[in-house]
């Protein structure tokens, strides 16, 4: 996987810089927050299609393991990246000067699966003592969230010795610990749902827990820089702002998004298929490239076309649901404190789509 | 004794010795003094001829734990202490514990180093650690003593003074010595006979009688005839270099 | 004297502003920021001179002085410059907030500690040595090992094994096992080929004694080559603590069953509390120092003749 990413990495960059060299377009760098598949189907759709190009930007997209999209933004790495709001604002209350630009998904696909055969029907009430699997750097703050919900403690906590649930980590293929290790385990609804259904565990088999219906909302794919690249006056001696590169990436993906979800087949075909490698069938799972990458991508419609989408705003985060996201961190002690107003930045949006936050209803 | 590469290392030795002997084997570097020495002790194996020690092949001598070897360099184990070094040999041949330490110590004492039993070899100098090795090769009390140039590398003074603590512990002990060198005084001085031996194939040269009185003693080197013996191990080993005998 | 005068008035300098500064959250002012800088350069200068004059010292208290002085000036400057220019804890935590945070998370740091360091690296450590003892004895004995293993083992023992990780661990399984596994192979190699040097490297006449003495084979092993061999037997052993520790956080990267040194690094690392990866970084450094010490002991104890414990 690594291997494949350093040579799609160097490829994007390579194309990037010839198409860069003759029509002088900006450079960004977009971290995306996982090896390359239809859940970022937007991006690659902006990319391919030219939708960035007629913005003035020459994007290169980068693909990560588990580790956090936040450092490779905050180090510079990358310019933008695509991360989870309690990744986000967990960082931003340790001091990192991350800003949220855009909310792309506007449901949240975060899901635990149990087999039924192990008896949890209720997760606060049956899961002490139990197993969880969890993809580590911020991934794990759903999960962790619903645990201090129900008043348990688990191993992800630092300050808990006896923990009432074990979290074990596991490289990105969940057949590596369900259902032998763990009872429970996390998966996305889009990705890991159709791995664990591909191990023969079909949903007659498993029960899946989406957290969004136990009172954990948390917003997931979301748009975030830093307030380095915002305030840049000169970005990369482009002759334009921080915001305006901002305006134009957000523009030109949510247009990407639009078009992906609207021609969702030739998407997956054209743009996701060639770009996804080995990962197309997501990790160890049985499934086909394609069938995996198709049922992906209509899973991830589904997380786009919600909400403020619906309405004509997409790329829109909500108030409302940004409130519950943070209050919800907040009671469950995750955040300390109420994050600063700067974390949210509604200018680069409202500049990409002529809409006004304040206008929203 | 034919090597594999078939240089010939030692083609007529026909020597009796009869207990209590004090033999020594001289000749210069390559005469094969030392390889009939291995021969005896069975550290190698004669392509042909015979060898018998006490009635019984080298093999069955060295089993039988008939000898004592001392090489030409002390060869002390550096993780064991003198006296350990000592018992070594005692434990290999599974001497009971109370006498292997009453042995050791009673070797050490017999070489003069008792008050450095529990020191290690390093802190001793390289004269102490040769008569330790010799306290060693008498531990087990065996018939035989094999050394091969055991202080050739030492320096003049301490050798002469080591020569005569070894003519003592033979006295004392009876043991039978087959003595490598390639220093005439120290042959004459030692030896009850002198086995002159030549280069190239190694063979013997001259087997020279040694009749000067016993005990010997410092003054020993100054009578007329170890300077006639001298001189005649001298002309032997010349004449199997081939070089002309001077008148 | 004077060295330890300029040491006291730049430590004064340096803590008068973390007292100051402790509350702030604003970048300090430039006033301020310079005498921070003077105050590191003349503790840097006073602590130059102090050592200077410890050189010779043969008082083992005195001795140690200037390293602990080093220590306690980096610091306090790390500490003095982290707060004037409001580095953001997420990215490099002050001193006092990580052993503060050490403190406040002792209890988990020691339980994963115990399934680091005691269940994963000691277990895997002891598998591992004793294999490659085990190994190095056949491998001295017969020579078609010796020909057809050892330069395997010479080379493995020469790259590092340690990118196996995540093999093992997605075949024994993400719990401790598999990191026990990874030690064990990590510190096998070069334990076999030390062992086997030591073994081997005995001198044709320290043979030729065994063989007057009419020495079987093992004799010659239990009087001779087992204690020649004593020697480099150690330095794998040492070498060997520094790397199972190293395996077994490493493996812990690739999944873990919710404990573990290398676990609360990892996901901490994830999530930016790197107060607590520090912690966790003080542990494991303790408790690979004392292991390594406990080694050390062991070999002082059984092989004091050697050459490099002799003094004078």
């Amino acid at each position: 996987m690594k291997k494949w990413s350093v040579f799609a990495v160097l490829a994007l960059f390579v194309l990037g810089s010839l198409a860069g060299a003759q029509q002088n377009l900006v450079k960004v760098n977009l971290q995306l927050k996982w090896f390359p598949q239809a859940q970022f189907a937007g991006f690659f759709v902006a990319k391919e299609r030219g939708f960035y190009r007629a913005q003035g930007l020459d994007v290169t997209l980068l693909p990560i393991g588990d580790q956090s999209p936040i450092q490779m933004v905050q180090s510079g790495a990358a310019d933008f990246g695509t991360t989870w709001i309690a990744d986000l604002l967990t960082a931003r209350e340790r001091g990192i000067p991350v800003v949220h630009i855009a909310q792309i998904f506007q449901r949240s696909g975060f899901t635990l699966v149990a087999l039924k055969s192990t008896g949890i029907k209720d997760i606060c009430r049956d899961m002490k003592g139990k197993s969880v699997g969890v993809w580590p750097s911020g991934n794990e703050y759903p999960a962790v969230a619903l645990f201090r919900k129900c008043g348990l403690t688990s191993s992800l906590d630092p300050r808990a010795t006896n923990p009432d649930v074990t979290a074990v980590t596991y490289p990105f293929d969940p057949a590596l610990v369900f259902p032998d290790k763990v009872q429970l385990v996390s998966a996305m609804i889009y990705n890991e749902v159709n791995q664990i259904a591909g191990l023969g565990y079909d949903e007659s088999k498993v029960d899946i827990f989406k957290l969004a219906d136990l009172g954990i909302n948390l917003l997931e794919d979301l748009l975030f820089t830093t307030e380095r690249v915002l305030n840049n006056r000169n970005f990369k001696g482009s002759g334009l702002t921080g915001r305006q590169v901002a305006a134009r990436l957000i523009r030109a993906t949510l247009q990407g998004w639009n078009w992906a979800v609207a021609n969702q087949a030739e998407t997956v075909e054209k743009y996701v298929l060639p770009v996804c490698g080995n990962t197309c069938k997501g990790s160890g799972t049985r499934a086909d490239a394609k069938e995996h990458q198709t049922w992906q991508m209509a899973e991830v419609a589904k997380l786009y076309n919600a909400g403020a989408t619906t309405k004509g705003w997409a790329g829109f985060l909500v108030p409302a649901d940004y409130q519950a996201s943070v209050r919800l961190l907040r009671e469950q002690g995750i955040l300390t404190r109420d994050p600063p107003a700067a974390t949210v930045d509604y200018g680069p949006w409202e500049l990409a789509t002529g809409k006004r936050a304040r206008d929203w209803r | 004794m034919v090597f594999p590469n078939g240089t010939v290392a030692l083609k007529e030795a026909n020597l009796e010795v009869a207990p209590g002997e004090f033999i020594s084997l001289i000749g210069p570097s390559g005469c094969g003094k030392t390889t009939l020495l291995r021969l005896l002790a069975d550290l190698i194996k004669p392509t042909a001829g015979t060898i018998y020690i006490g009635g019984k092949t080298p093999e069955e001598a060295r089993k039988a734990r008939a000898y004592g070897y001392v090489f030409q360099a002390p060869t002390l184990m550096e993780w064991r202490t003198v006296l350990a070094n000592v018992m070594l040999p005692l434990e290999i041949m599974g001497f009971p514990p109370a006498e292997r330490k009453a042995r050791a110590e009673r070797m050490l004492e017999l070489v003069g180093l008792e008050r450095f039993a529990r020191h290690y070899p390093w802190q001793l100098s390289g004269g102490m650690q040769q008569r330790v090795s010799i306290a060693r090769a008498l531990a087990f009390d065996p018939h035989l003593l094999f050394m091969d140039e055991p202080f050739g590398a030492l320096d003049e003074i301490t050798r002469e003074n080591l020569n005569l603590e070894l003519l003592r512990l033979w006295r004392e002990t009876g043991k039978t010595v087959i003595f490598v060198t390639h220093s005439i005084p120290e042959a004459v001085f030692l030896s009850t006979r002198i086995v002159v031996m030549t280069p190239r194939p190694g063979k013997i040269e001259a087997i020279i009688p040694v009749d000067l009185p016993q005990p010997r003693s410092f003054e020993t080197r100054e009578l007329p005839e170890f300077f006639r013996l001298a001189t005649e191990v001298r002309e032997a080993l010349r004449r199997g270099h081939g070089y002309e005998v001077a008148e | 004297m004077k060295g330890w005068g300029l040491l006291t008035t730049g430590f004064a300098l340096q803590i008068a502003f973390i007292v100051r500064w402790w509350e702030e959250s604003e970048v300090a002012p430039l006033g301020l920021r310079l005498s921070i800088g003077l105050g590191v350069l003349l503790s840097a200068v006073g602590l130059a001179q102090v050592a200077g004059r410890l050189a010779h010292t043969r008082n083992p208290l005195l001795g140690f002085t200037p390293a602990a002085l080093t220590l306690l000036a980096l610091l306090v400057a790390a500490e003095a410059l982290l707060r004037a220019y409001q580095v953001p804890p997420g990215l490099v935590p002050t001193p006092t907030r990580v052993l503060a945070t050490l403190y406040t998370v002792r209890d988990v740091l020691l339980q994963d500690a115990y399934q680091t360091v005691l269940k994963e690296a000691l277990v895997g450590y002891l598998i591992g040595c004793s294999l490659g003892v085990l190994t190095a004895f056949l491998v001295s004995r017969y020579l078609f090992l010796e020909r057809g293993f050892l330069p395997y083992a010479t080379l493995f023992s020469s790259i590092p094994i340690v990118a196996l990780a995540p093999v093992l661990v997605k075949m024994v399984g993400i719990d401790w096992p598999s990191k026990a596994a990874i030690c064990a192979i990590t510190v096998y190699f070069p334990v076999v080929v030390n062992t086997f040097r030591g073994l081997t490297e005995v001198s044709p006449i320290s043979l030729d004694l065994m063989r007057s003495y009419a020495a079987s084979e093992m004799q010659q092993y239990r009087w001779l080559r087992l204690p020649n061999a004593l020697p480099f037997i150690f330095n794998a052993l040492k070498l060997g603590t520094t790397l199972a520790m190293i395996g077994a956080i490493v493996g812990e990267f690739f999944g873990a069953n919710g404990q573990g040194l290398g676990f609360r690094i990892q996901i901490e690392a994830g999530r930016f509390g790197f107060d607590i990866v520090w912690a966790a970084i003080i542990v494991a450094s303790a408790a690979g120092i004392v292991w390594y010490g406990l080694v050390t002991w062991v070999e002082r104890r059984l092989t004091g003749w050697h050459v490099s414990f002799r003094r004078g």
